[in-house]
Parts: C-alpha cells; structure tokens; sequence
C-alpha cells in the first residue's frame, strides 16, 4: 500500500484526541458530595467490570474513526497483485486486439457505430495512456484474426494511423481466435509486463465454448494482464432485424425445376415484429412480399421458388423490405445467391443387369422417373444397357449406373475423370454385383467399400431414417417427415457399407442417410470438380419398395440434380470461402476478370490441372454477387453472411463471463465504458485508491459509535 | 405530583421549603409549619382519670369504687363507672439524627435534610406542648450528642429549637446505637418520633428500634429524603463524594440509574416493611415538599386511626 499524500498521515496522531478527551474528563469531573453512597458503590461495583469494556470499546472505535479519516486524506493505493512492484514503471508491451466483426458496425451512443468508438478508445490508448518505449502489436479479430501490425513497434504514431485506417469486416465474432493470436505474440515477449486489449462490442455469441478455449484463456491470462474494453455502454441491446439464406438446396435447375430458395429471418429484439421479405431476381421488379409476424428473438423462414426458364446463370437478392426502423445492422438486411438454369439435364443411365427387363429391370423405374413425360422434361436420359463402351461422357452432366456389376479398368479411369472435372456419379448396386472387383477397382471412386449382403429379418424390414440426414442441402428438405417422408419404404436385403477413409480433407465420405437400423443408407464424397454417390440398396424394388414410395421421385431429383450441378454447386459461398470455378479447356492460359460487390475487379489467371482449367478466388470477404467474366465466359457466384452475426446481444456479465472462459480474474480489469479506460488501466497497474470505502467505513463506525454509545448509557 | 406516601403536597401550603428557606430562625419556621396545620390533632389512645369525661360503663367486680357515679346510681340504681379521657400525660422524645448525610441539600431542594427535618422536629414538638404532652429532644450522630430531658412547659420549645441550631454535624453515623442507648434512657412508656435518612447500618437500625418496640414505646419514622436520592436526576458523569467517609466514585449516572433506583428502592421498601412488621408508622419527608402538608397528612391518619 502506498499513500498519494502522506504528508497527512502525521494527522494519525489526532488519534490520541479521544484518548486525551477520556483522560481529560477523568480529570476534570464535576464533584458531587453525596448520602447515598453505599447504594452507588453497589451499582457500581456491579457495572464496574461492564462500564471498563464498553468504555474500552467506545474509545477504540473513536480512535478507529479518527485513523480512518486520516486514512483517507491521505489516499492510500491498494497495489494490485497482478503487477509486481519493481515492474509498475516498467517497459509494456501491448498486443491491442480489435474486434473488427460486422457487428461493431452497430451505431452505439451519441449516433457513433460501435468501431468509431473503438477507433477513439485505441487512438487514447496509443497516444495517452501507453508511453514512448512501449512497443504495441494491432490484431484484427473476427472470426479470425489477422495481425494489423504484427511485430511489436515502438512507432505509437504509425500504429495509431494503421488502426485509423482499417476498416470492418463481414464475418462473426470469436474471442477465442483473438485470444490465441494474442497468446502467440506474448508468449515470446521480454517486456517485464505484458498486456492484452480487447476492444469489442461484448457480443454474447462471440463467446463460444469450443473445446480447448479454456487452456488458451488461461494461458493467456497468466502470460499478461487482460484488459477488456466494451464499445457499448449499458447493457441494453441494440435491435435489430436479420436476414440470412440457407445454401440452395439445388444450384442447377432447369425451366420445368424450380428453385428452392429459404431465407430464415431472426428478430433480435425485445418485442414481436411484423416483417416482409421480397425476392429480387436478376435487377428485375421484385416479387410479391412474404409477411411473417416474428416474436420476440424468434426466427421465421420465408420460401421461394422462382422458375428460371432462361438457360444461363441467375443472381438475385432476397431482402427485408420494412426493416429502417428497427434495425441496428444494415449489411444483414439482404443476402445474395447465385443459381444456374439449364434447358434440361443430361444424364447417361447405365443398366449393368438389364437380363431381366421390364419392370424388374434394375433402370425401369430410374429411368420411369427421370422421364415422366415429354412436354415438361427436367432431365435428359439416355440408357446404355451392359458396359459404357465407347459413349462420350462429357456430354452429360451426371453417369447413374445401377445393378453395377463389375467395372473395368477403363471404365473406372472414364469415370474418375468425368467426376474429377466436375461430372456426378450415382451408383445403385444389385444381386449381380462383384464385390470384390468392384472394391478393387473403385477405391479411389466410390465413397465406401461393399462388404457383405445383408437380409434384414421378415418381419423387421428396415427404413431410411430421416433424422440422421445431415447438412447436405440436398437432401435439406426430406428432415421434416411430415413433408416429404422417406421412412416409409422398407429395405430387406442392402450391402453393408464401410466408407473409405481419405487423408485429403474434402474426399472424406459423408454417410448422408442412415437405415434405420444405423447402418450407412446412402454414402458420398467429393472427388475433384465433382461427387459421387452410392446406395446400399437396388434402384428396383427387388430389394427394396422405395421406387412404389412418394419420396422416390423428389430424392431422385434431389440428388441428380445435386450431382449434376458439377462445379457450380459452390455457387454459394460462406464468407471467406474459396471459389473454384471451372472453365472451358479453351481458356487454358488466359485470365478472367472478377467484379466484386464492393465494385473492385481482379483479374485472375487460369489453372490448368488434373480438374481441368479452373479459377480459384480466395478474397470472398464481402457479402454479395461476385461476376466472373472473359472473353466468351461469364459465370458469377454469391457469397453471404454468417447467420448469428445480428446478435447484438452482449454478454450480461463481462467479467464472470470471461472468468468462466477461463480468464483469471486477477489479471483481468473490464472497462465498461471507453471514457474509464485510462483510470482502469492506472488501476491496473497501480492499484486502486480506497479513499471513498474508508469514508464510508468512518461513517459507519460514527453511526456504530452512535449506536453503542445509546447503548451503553453514554448519552444522555 | 404523589410522593411514595401518596401524599399530593398543598399548593398554597404556608411552610413550603421555599418559604421556609426565607425564615432565618429555626423556631419561627417550626411557628409557621404548626400555625399551618390544624390543632388540636393529636389525641391520647390512653383511658385515665382527668378532667374530661369521655363515657359510662357497667361496673364489674374488681373496679375501683371510687370511679362509680353515685349520681347515676341515685337515678337509676345501678352502678356504672365514669370514664375520663387522658390528654396530658404523654411523654414524647423526638430523634433526630445529625450525622454529615443529612447536610445533603439536592440542587432543587431549597433545604438540606438536616434543615427540613429541624423544621419538623421543632414543629412537632411545638405541637405536643401545646397539648401539654412531654417532650424531649435526642441529637444523634456517633451516638447522641445532645439529649435535652422531658418537659412541656412553653419555653421548652425554645429549648429544643436553639439546641437544634448549635448542635455540630457528626462525621460519622452510628444510629443503631444511639437508638439502644435512649432507649434504655426512656423508663416510661412513650412516643419516639424518629426523623432520619436511615443511610447507614440498616439492621442495626431496625434492631434499635426493635429495642423501642419490645419497651412498649410508640415509634414514629420520619425518612427524610431529598429528591435526588430517590430520583437520581444526574445526567453527565461526575465524582460522587462520600459525606461521611473519605471516599469518591467516579460515576456514569445514565449508565448506573437503573441499578441505582433498583437498589434504593428495596432500600425504602426493605424500611416500610420494617416499620409494618413492626407496627410502627412510616412517614416519607421529603425536603421539597411543604412540611405542613405532610405532617398534617399524617397526623389526620393517625387520628383517624385512633377513634
């Protein structure tokens, strides 16, 4: 503890006043000659002992208040623990990490967003509060973090213009990311203290609760002091209304399929809200609204389902119409999609077992479906029965091979090209099927290996179970059985299906349909431009009942046209997601021209490979339509929010909140309000003053000396 | 206001303190107090041969014939016998203790009890010569310091007063023994009024008058009090001296009172009941209320209490 006036501890021998006084009095007492006095000295003798420690008690608590108004005057500091003594004036290093995530676009006090309050608070920092030999690190943290100015500098000035001039990012928050980058820079620094800015707007969802978060706030908190700066004072949320579109469950369509577009809007506010959403189609007049009363932090979806007869690429908008009044964040008012339309849909059909004929062949009824009828045609098959031979499968969009018997070496080399170069594939096995050749030589094709036949029991056919459809969007649409159910065909004999472990990230199979039984149903993996798919069961009823099912038909096309999509199936991108786009082999060698949303262009060149010639852009950092052109090419891709960014709830106790993350709570100061940070930092460093608590602590004791001294009988 | 006698004092009362402390001569106080009460108050309980004739009764074998009235025998031929009312032969002896505690004037007392209790002394013997009683005057401190013998003739008020007036405080109090010793000194069956703060020695004191009661005395207590000693006003803490010994409390009054009022008060309860199971009288006097009032309060008792 030290004293900011210690001068005026010498006024702690004012604590002999009440000594003096209870001295004094004893001395000075008015004289009484008095009869009665055998009747005094029995009451006395009987309070004598009492009276001596009451008379005790009073003249310590006065003399406490006394020493506890010197106390006071003379501002004693409580050091803090977290900051060794010889170190307070020391070297600092501070790594300033700042929250640039879309919602500190939010406008916070006085008509400021929550980032020009930030840029504010950072300016006070680098310019005030830090001092000439303290070197500074600047991280940008969203949902990840990038470092602004990654190696330590003693350039305050230059720090302070780089923070001026950053701007905000698109994606969420997570704090963690932040941590850990932060984390890296102090573990390796030698300044005597280390410390870590946070400057945020305190959003909850920042907070995840990802495994092995905790180790890396405890690692930090030990190795600096955590210093976390609210860009929102209160803690009264700001409304807001946010609009975010699920991946098309199909990208490619044709002029008799339409699209399937699902927009889920969230209302991130205290009172229930009446919300319209209009659909926007290629710069056209926009569609008839969709209104949807929507409670309170409730989410409603809104679906549409455009034709798009055009054959060429579509972009659109679907937008809140009515959301000015309510609405903290504007960049989650809209969001972007991009779809491709095609006359039809070629598709070979490859019967390996057409010995049967009729409708006992395994591809009636494949074939049944992907032709129902002349005039309003989807798709375009063509049905080659036994081997491919000689057929040229670049023509088509997607190969379905069903009763695969065996395949040879040809032919699985056809296919993973195909595939490779963005083709689907879609394989249906039989009683003919060749396990082991077929094992052999599809490793590298097919999602999983056929181990066995399995019959399930008479009396216990096995279903498709719809609750363990994962995230394909797809297959997006069979989840809720009460619209379209799949668990109403019964399997009685599949093949057991083992999917084929890969080292490459994006070749790992995905078990998309499980029996209900839990064995795999339905298995695919992406292989290059393009994905394969394999069932367990036949496309005939020979094994199955699934073809006389409702559901066949809508998860037929479903997932042809999934796989059909090719290349453009990533026509709609998460923030930061890569875009690989596939071009004609003509444009070897030459560059296309990217227009972003923000109206910057980039020109990249293209990439002959074992995919063909494609182009991949990596600076998907705004939401919106990207335009993809060259001489005799235009495609287009979108890109869009991430979905709980409108949250802009904050944490509702900061510092138990970052303690249950594992900060240690004495290395953590929480500066609520900007304007506090340079008393908190102080107080960080120096310790804080307890003036005011040994003012109140002396009125208490007055009080209590007041109280006692009725008590015992000193008053009159 | 009641005292613990419940006697209301007279508003208007002629021998008010304050009045009384106006009066430098000890003797033209006690004129004022007696010329204050009613006369003729107090009454003999004794039958005898005097002059005043009080009733007739049937004879019985064994009185005297001298008593029986011939006149009523001549009338109706049976013997009665004439009763006489006694009035003169009372032999009173007031006590009154001197000791250094009765110089206790309280701050809103205009006497100290030494002063009011010589107001009464010299009243009350003023009173019983006027009714040709005998009185004589014992001055007790550290035993007794004055005893002025039995007399009624009407200079002996004079007597009394001035023997009060010279008489010197006693540092010490020992009025247990004073009352064994006068009571041995009384021969003859009479009347002790006792006026005293009773302070010191309570047992010894109750065995004292004991001795009194076993001698067939009549025994009036006079507790002279002052109002700080049944009130305890004080409020500030002082040093309470001894009047008597040398010593000194120093003192919290607020924080004592409670106990102090407790332990007095048994103090005058423990004498009253005393006095009852002795058959005797308790007189409260306290030294700011007029003498007159009180005296005369309990004379009328006591009157009351003898027809």
């Amino acid at each position: 503890m030290t004293f900011l006036n210690p001068i005026l501890l010498a006024a702690a021998a004012l604590v002999s006043i009440p000594l003096l006084i209870h001295l004094l009095r004893r001395q000075k007492l008015p004289v009484i000659p008095w009869a009665a006095m055998e009747f005094l000295r029995q009451s006395q003798s009987k309070l004598r002992r009492r009276v001596k420690i009451e008379e005790l008690i009073l003249l310590l608590i006065r003399m406490s208040i006394i020493a506890t108004v010197v106390f006071a005057l003379a501002r004693p500091v409580l050091r803090s623990l977290s900051v060794p003594i010889i170190s307070q004036n020391s070297r600092v290093y501070a790594v300033v990490v700042i929250d640039n995530s879309y919602s500190m676009g939010q406008v916070a006090e006085h008509g400021n967003t929550a980032w020009q309050t930030t840029k504010r608070t950072v300016h006070q920092l680098l310019t005030s509060i830090l001092r000439p030999g303290d070197d500074v690190s600047v991280l940008l943290m969203n949902h990840s973090t990038t470092p602004l100015i990654g190696s330590p500098t003693y350039d305050l000035a230059m720090a302070d213009r780089q923070v001026q001039n950053a701007t905000l990012s698109y994606n969420d928050t997570d704090f963690t990311s932040g941590a850990r980058a932060a984390l890296a820079l102090v573990d390796h620094a030698t300044a005597p203290v280390r410390e870590v800015y946070f400057f945020t707007d305190n959003q909850k969802t920042g907070m995840s609760r990802a495994p092995g978060q905790r180790a890396v706030w405890q690692k930090l908190s030990k190795a600096a002091n955590v210093v976390w700066v609210s860009a929102i004072p209160g803690s009264t949320p700001v409304a807001n209304i946010a609009l975010h579109l699920s991946p098309p469950s199909r990208e490619l369509v044709t002029a008799n399929l339409p699209a399937r577009l699902e927009a889920t809007v969230s209302n991130y506010s205290g009172e229930t809200r009446n919300i319209t959403v209009q659909l926007r189609l290629d710069g056209g007049p926009p569609s008839a609204p969709q209104s949807m009363e929507i409670p309170a932090y409730g989410s409603q979806s809104a679906v549409f389902t455009p034709y798009l007869p055009q054959p060429e690429t579509h972009f659109g908008t679907v937008t809140i119409a009515n959301s000015s009044t309510i609405d903290g964040l504007a960049a989650d008012n809209s969001a972007s999609f991009v779809l491709h339309s095609r006359s039809d849909i070629p598709v070979l059909l490859q019967d390996m077992s057409p010995a049967s004929g009729g409708s006992s062949a395994s591809s009636f009824y494949l074939y049944t479906a992907l032709q129902p009828d002349s005039t309003s045609h989807i798709f375009a098959p063509t049905l080659v029965n036994g081997s491919l031979g000689a057929v040229n499968l670049s023509k088509f969009a997607c190969v379905v091979i069903t009763g695969v018997t065996t395949l040879s070496t040809n032919e699985s080399a056809a296919l993973l090209h195909f595939v490779s170069a963005g083709g689907g594939l879609l394989v249906f096995p039989g009683p003919s099927t060749n396990l082991a050749s077929i094992n052999q030589l599809t490793a590298s094709l097919l999602p999983a290996k056929l181990t066995e036949r399995v019959i399930a029991p008479t009396n216990q056919p096995l279903t498709l179970d719809s609750g363990s459809i994962g995230d394909d969007p797809s297959l997006e649409i069979f989840r809720d059985a009460s619209i379209l159910n799949i668990g109403d065909a019964t399997f009685n004999t599949y093949y057991n299906l083992v999917p084929t472990p890969s080292h490459e990230a994006q070749a790992v199979p995905h078990i998309l349909v499980k029996f209900s039984n839990g064995k795999p149903a339905v298995v695919s993996r992406t292989l290059g431009l393009g994905k394969v798919i394999l069932f367990a069961s036949t496309a005939n009823t020979e094994w199955n009942n699934l073809p006389a099912r409702g559901a066949y038909l809508p998860l037929l096309y479903q997932i042809i046209t999934s796989l059909a999509a090719g290349p453009q199936a990533h026509m709609n991108l998460a923030l930061d997601a890569p875009a690989v786009l596939s071009l004609p082999i003509a444009f070897t060698g030459r560059s296309v021209t990217i227009t972003r949303p923000d109206g910057r262009t980039a020109v990249i060149p293209t990439v002959l490979g074992p995919n063909g010639v494609t182009v991949q852009y990596n600076n998907t950092d705004v939401p919106g339509v990207y335009k993809v052109a060259a001489t005799g090419y235009h495609d287009a891709f979108a890109v869009t929010l991430p979905s709980d960014e409108g949250d802009l709830r904050q944490m509702t106790n900061t510092a138990a909140d970052l303690q249950q993350a594992g900060v240690n709570p004495a290395r953590l100061t929480v500066v609520n309000k900007p304007q506090q940070l340079a008393a908190a930092i102080h107080r960080s460093r120096y310790g804080s003053e307890i003036w005011r608590s040994l003012i109140v602590a002396a009125l208490l004791l007055m009080g209590v000396e007041s109280f006692l001294a009725r008590i015992f009988g000193r008053r009159g | 206001m009641t005292d613990i006698n419940g006697v209301k004092p007279a508003a208007t009362a002629l021998a008010s303190p304050q009045s009384l402390a106006r009066i430098a001569r000890l003797e033209l106080r006690a004129r004022t107090v007696v010329d204050g009460m009613l006369s003729g108050m107090h009454r003999s309980p004794h039958r005898g041969s005097s002059i005043e004739f009080a009733q007739h009764r049937d004879y019985v074998p064994g009185d005297e014939i001298r008593h029986i009235d011939w006149k009523v025998y001549a009338r109706s031929d049976r013997y009665h016998i004439k009763q006489f009312e006694e009035e003169t032969n009372l032999r009173a002896t007031i006590l009154m203790d001197v000791s250094a505690s009765m110089n206790y004037k309280g701050s809103q007392s205009p006497l100290s009890k030494r002063e009011y209790a010589a107001v009464c002394a010299t009243a009350l013997a003023s009173l019983l010569i006027r009714q040709r009683d005998a009185v004589a005057l014992a001055l007790c401190g550290d035993g007794v310091e004055q005893f002025v013998p039995h007399s009624s003739t009407p200079g002996h008020i004079r007597v009394i007063a001035e023997t009060i007036e010279k008489v010197q405080s006693s540092s010490k109090s020992s009025l247990g023994s004073s009352l064994h010793d006068l009571a041995e000194r009384m021969q003859r069956r009479g009347l002790l009024l006792a006026l005293s703060d009773y302070l010191a020695e309570p047992d010894e004191i109750m065995r004292g008058l004991q001795h009194f009661r076993h001698r067939h005395h009549e025994v009036v207590l006079f507790h002279v009090l002052d109002r700080d000693e049944i009130e305890f006003p004080f409020k500030t803490a002082a040093s309470f001296n001894d009047m008597e010994l040398d010593t000194a409390i120093t003192a919290e009054p607020n924080a004592l009172r409670r106990e102090y009022l407790a332990s007095f008060g048994a103090f005058v309860e423990d004498l009253k009941r005393g006095c009852r199971e002795l058959g005797m009288d308790y007189v409260l006097l306290r030294t700011d209320q007029p003498v007159d009032t009180t005296l005369a309060h309990y004379l009328a008792n006591r009157m009351n209490r003898a027809r």
